[in-house]
């Protein structure tokens, strides 16, 4: 890949991303076939999830503690879709569903970034919170029952009718949206997300609007957790109120660190070793939420840029002991620094 | 008018647990700058122990299993934040934040392992288990022991905070901490009692709620008083104990006025509460807008 990364039409187009895509749908079900395969589908939902929450918390600098909220919006709302007209293609569902959360996600994101960091997390956490409660409070969310049978979806005219068919569908559809996403991150658009993250002060001073910037990135963000979420709630033919829990916006966010959020590959392995360690450990532990707990503390801890930055750091090892500090962010107190200007620059 | 002072003092009630949690969360943020997501798992095993510890139904045994719950809590959240909190410190809030959240998981994870996943009830203590009736108006009297320990831990901590060399240490490094630590103040052993007594408040308002709510494995339990406590850091501003304070008596107040009124929209009136501040006051009722964190003024 890295070989085809250097022909200037293919890194151009982002080809690359989709040949692996292509090869990665063709090489698995020789490989895995069942649950497995089942496995690598819900995979790779996340993975699409995983990326979607890049956008916010790698590339903009944006810390979501409720991505939930825009993962089971886009599940809801396929749900609903189909209650109301079970013939609707689920290509328009998905669209219909990415356009809801980014909207929501951008009409919220208009007020919740009066407030940075810590702040804006937890205000990000109580939208989840929120939808979390109005699923049992209004009437035709079905409160603890959610929604079942979405296996009838239909795509090109039929509901798919295998792991095999569900795999190359959710391959299909994650492939073109990471795609998206990685023209995207190479894009001025992306550009301005990395100055916004690294010196929202100096990028105002550049002319990028910091705020319309954020706000984008916030839409963006949640439009492609919606995909990811009605992905998982057809793959799975249910959707409940547990998907808008807190515990999934944790979970995502572990998966960003595994990987590590530096390189755009970093939230795709991270993805996926989270979701097969789940798979793994949960015959070992009862409930996985120690063993994820324990294995972000380790990554926070000893590995602070995730998965992607063990090669960098081993050659780094190997030359000279790393400089201390090289891979973390900024000391608090510039940061919050920094934040407080641009809030009032920008305002 | 009778209902009136019923609505109150459950109100106030249920506001208590809420000021506890908050006022070590905010204690942490103004010393540490980290919002400790980890309180919500250290809020859960005070409840659990508190289930293990009890005997009977005298009072003495009921305080005295809170007292265990606190200190057994406060030795978990000392080791937390010696292995975690200081090694992340430098790394900035973001990953401190995460770090939190790590370790708000794998201590709900530990309960799991520890105390199951059936779900635990308590008995009111015997003395506290009745209510009685002050101008018609029925009063429970564990809700009354709640706003009297409440107002307890309030003074107790105004008292800490302004009137001991330790109270003053504390306000130095959360007011500046570079500047403390040039006075030869030693900042890591504030930021660990500070931890330590967060902590502590955190094990105490998980036992007092014992008797109030069932206690499970529970995700929605820890979520369902660390969310309001993050709120009312916030509405109170950040870092300010007198701001947790008013705003967990108001918005514990507006909850139950709102749970009689309008049943259908109680437990957004903290989420509605947030939203409003955040659009007129972003700093909270204590905060300044420039950050800087007052406590114990």
């Amino acid at each position: 890949m890295t070989v085809l990364e250097r022909l200037p039409l293919v890194s151009r187009s982002g080809l690359h991303v989709l040949i692996g895509f292509a090869a990665v749908a063709m090489v698995m079900p020789l490989l895995f076939s069942g649950s497995q395969l089942f496995t690598w589908t819900t995979a790779l939902a996340w993975v699409l999830f995983a990326t979607a929450t890049s956008v916010l918390f790698g590339w903009t600098g944006l810390l979501s503690f409720g991505q939930a909220a825009f993962f089971g919006m886009g599940a809801y709302t396929m749900a609903l879709l189909y209650e109301r007209d079970p013939e609707m293609s689920g290509f328009v569902m998905l669209v219909v569903a990415a356009l809801v959360a980014g909207v929501v996600a951008a009409l919220f994101a208009l007020f919740a970034l009066r407030t940075s960091g810590a702040e804006f997390a937890i205000l990000t956490l109580v939208l989840a919170q929120v939808l979390w409660l109005l699923t049992y409070r209004v009437d035709w969310l079905n409160g603890e029952e959610g929604f079942h049978g979405l296996f009838g979806v239909k795509i090109l005219g039929g509901p798919l009718t295998s792991d095999l068919q569900l795999w190359y569908y959710t391959t299909a559809v994650v492939g073109v949206c990471v795609w998206l996403l990685w023209l995207l991150s190479r894009s001025t658009a992306g550009q301005a997300m990395r100055a916004v993250r690294d010196d929202p002060w100096r990028a105002a001073a550049l002319g990028i609007r910091v705020r319309r910037v954020q706000v984008s990135a916030f839409a963006v963000s949640a439009a492609f957790s919606a995909v990811a979420g009605a992905l998982i709630a057809q793959g799975q033919g249910v959707v409940s109120p547990g998907m808008l829990t807190f515990a999934i916006s944790g979970e995502i966010l572990v998966a960003c660190l595994i990987g590590g959020t530096s390189k755009f590959i970093g939230p795709v392995i991270g993805a996926v070793v989270l979701i097969w360690s789940q798979t793994l450990m949960s015959n070992i532990f009862h409930e996985s939420n120690i063993f994820v707990g324990l294995l972000l503390l380790v990554i926070v801890i000893a590995l602070p840029g995730g998965f992607v930055s063990l090669p960098g750091r081993l050659a780094g090892r190997r030359r000279r002991r790393p400089a201390k500090g090289e891979s973390a962010p900024p000391p608090s107190g510039a940061a919050t620094a920094s934040d407080d200007l641009v809030e009032e620059g920008v305002r | 008018m009778n209902d009136l002072l019923t609505i109150l003092v459950t109100g106030l009630a249920q506001g208590v647990p809420i000021f506890i949690v908050a006022s070590g969360l905010t204690l942490i943020y103004g010393v540490l700058h980290v919002l400790n997501f980890a309180h919500g798992g250290f809020f859960l095993i005070g409840a659990f122990i508190l289930t293990s510890t009890i005997q009977g139904g005298s009072l003495g045994s009921f305080f005295g299993a809170v007292l265990i719950a606190g200190l057994g809590v406060m030795i978990v959240g000392i080791v937390s934040e010696l292995l975690v909190f200081r090694p992340l410190y430098k790394a900035g809030p973001t990953v401190s934040f995460l770090g939190a959240f790590a370790l708000f998981l794998a201590l709900l994870g530990l309960a799991i392992v520890v105390w199951g996943t059936n779900p635990r009830t308590v008995r009111y203590p015997d003395a506290l288990d009745g209510s009685f009736t002050v101008a018609g108006a029925r009063i429970g009297e564990y809700d009354v022991a709640m706003v009297v320990l409440g107002g307890v831990i309030a003074v107790g901590l105004w008292l800490l905070l302004s009137k001991t060399s330790l109270g003053m240490r504390v306000r130095a490094v959360s007011h500046d901490r570079t500047m403390a630590l040039a006075l030869g103040i030693r900042v890591g052993r504030v930021s660990t009692t500070v931890f330590a007594i967060g902590a502590f408040l955190a094990g105490v308002a998980g036992a007092l709620i014992a008797p109030v709510s069932s206690i499970d494995e529970g995700l929605a339990l820890s979520t369902d008083y660390m969310l309001p406590a993050f709120i009312v850091i916030i509405v109170g501003g950040l870092g300010s104990v007198p701001g947790a304070l008013v705003a967990a008596m108001a918005l514990g107040v507006l909850e139950s006025v709102i749970f009689r009124a309008a049943p259908d929209l109680s437990g957004f009136s903290y989420y509605l509460v947030v939203a409003l501040f955040l659009m007129f006051r972003p700093q909270g009722l204590f905060g300044s807008s420039s950050r800087s964190i007052q406590m114990a003024r």
